[in-house]
């Protein structure tokens, strides 16, 4: 895998946790009972950290991640998933006693940040993997 | 070295995801408004209806 092909992923790797998080409001806003707002931005992030965490066990089955790290591997993909576990437990804790109305543009945009983080960290491992990784 | 370089493109994805995070709110409100507009009088009288 040559580093050329890195630039092709990074676009397509961006583009999905872009893509979910434009899917997610849209499929929230239209069922939701009361007025779609800023407030719901806690809830977007942990969608995304549960993203994030489900993501966890298909990617470290990854063969590519399997022939870099072994069976390190299982120990990284355990901690990655305690990881986003603390970011969604973070996120809880703002949904519970911070997400006061009115919530303006730039905390709605760190509520999401937070629950961007593990899908991002996730993402990177899945990234760093393959440029620096086993060649074939 | 790597693992800079993991939390860096990490944090890299996560900011540029969470720049847009405004107008996807945006964009889901604008579809509920399509979809359900009454959806504030439904809420207070404690029944989700949808018109279309």
């Amino acid at each position: 895998m040559s580093s050329q092909s890195l630039w092709i992923q990074i676009p397509l790797i961006l583009g999905i946790p872009l893509a979910a998080l434009f899917i997610i409001p849209l499929i929230k806003g239209a069922t939701a009972h009361s007025a779609y707002s800023n407030e719901d931005a806690v809830d977007i992030g942990m969608d995304l950290a549960v993203l994030a965490t489900g993501a966890c066990g298909s990617i470290f089955a990854n063969d590519t991640l399997y022939a870099k790290w072994g069976i390190a591997s299982v120990v990284y993909g355990s901690l990655t998933t305690l990881v986003c576990i603390i970011f969604i437990a973070w996120l809880a804790m703002i949904r519970r006693w911070h997400n006061t109305a009115p919530v303006s543009n730039g905390q709605a945009m760190f509520h999401v940040l937070i629950g961007a983080i593990p899908l991002g960290l996730v993402t990177a491992i899945l990234i760093m993997s393959y440029p620096f990784g086993a060649r074939r | 070295m790597q693992l800079i370089y993991i939390a860096l493109i990490g944090l890299g994805a996560a900011g540029f995801v969470s720049l847009f995070a405004p107008l996807s709110i945006k964009a889901g409100r604008a579809l509920q408004q399509k979809i359900q507009p009454e959806q504030d009088a439904a809420a207070r009288s404690g029944r989700l209806q949808f018109t279309k």
